[in-house]
């Protein structure tokens, strides 16, 4: 099934959709269309690729009990981190 | 200054680490990492890639990288700072790491610097690029 809908967009974007229709000889709706169906395919494959991610690391901090430290100590943490990946990065 | 969509936009590690987290009470960080990642020019520091690294796995990397693939355009550093620039932010008063990642947006031009690190929110004056949280962020969208 196909649905309709309308697009306001500025002229700038107009223009360019338009000039990239025609090096790809369609028309404009069929290619923003293409546009609009990549956009929300590469949208959704890079969620899904992130909340794999986090089911990973989740579980890891969970082993390490650290899944329910607070907002401060995860902050403490980074912070500490970071000092010491930087001062072994540049000393 | 406002936000335009041609501007570079750097997420401190933090802001991927609670996104990662689904932390609740940090549910601004979630939502630029997860949902709104394709609407920005997006630049990793080195030092932020390095953190990356070192929380998560290689294959949890590679994930995160290829889902930053996605952005209107990504740039991963992969080069230190100079030392000289990491000094002079720390003599305006930053921690050390902080002036690394500070002279690295410095010297890649990148307007915003998205963090929810208190002292780059609140204690450094004259940096060449914005601090926002997470959900300032989200309300200049």
């Amino acid at each position: 099934m196909e649905r309709t809908i309308t697009l306001t967009v500025p002229d700038e974007v107009y223009e360019q959709a338009l000039s990239a229709a025609k090096s790809k000889r369609r028309s404009i709706e069929a290619h923003m269309s293409a546009v609009l169906e990549e956009a929300i395919t590469s949208d959704q494959s890079a969620r899904a690729l992130l909340q794999k991610v986090s089911r990973s690391y989740k579980r890891r901090l969970a082993r390490q009990g650290k899944l329910d430290q607070s907002d401060s100590e995860v902050l403490q943490e980074l912070e500490a981190q970071r000092e010491r990946i930087a001062r072994a990065i540049y000393s | 200054m406002r936000f335009t969509r041609s501007d570079w936009i750097a997420y401190d590690t933090n802001e991927f680490i609670f996104a990662l987290r689904e932390s609740p009470t940090r549910p601004e960080s979630y939502a630029i990492v997860f949902e709104h990642l394709s609407k920005f020019r997006l630049y990793i520091p080195y030092q932020v890639a390095l953190e990356l690294q070192h929380n998560l796995t290689p294959a949890e990397m590679r994930d995160v990288v290829r889902a930053t693939q996605t952005c209107i355009e990504v740039h991963w550093d992969y080069f230190p700072a100079k030392p000289d620039r990491i000094a002079a932010y720390t003599a305006m008063g930053a921690r050390f790491g902080d002036a690394a990642v500070a002279a690295q947006l410095e010297a890649a031009g990148v307007q915003w610097l998205v963090s929810e690190n208190r002292h780059f929110l609140s204690e450094l004056d004259g940096l060449p690029f914005r601090v926002l949280a997470a959900g300032e962020l989200i309300d200049l969208l």
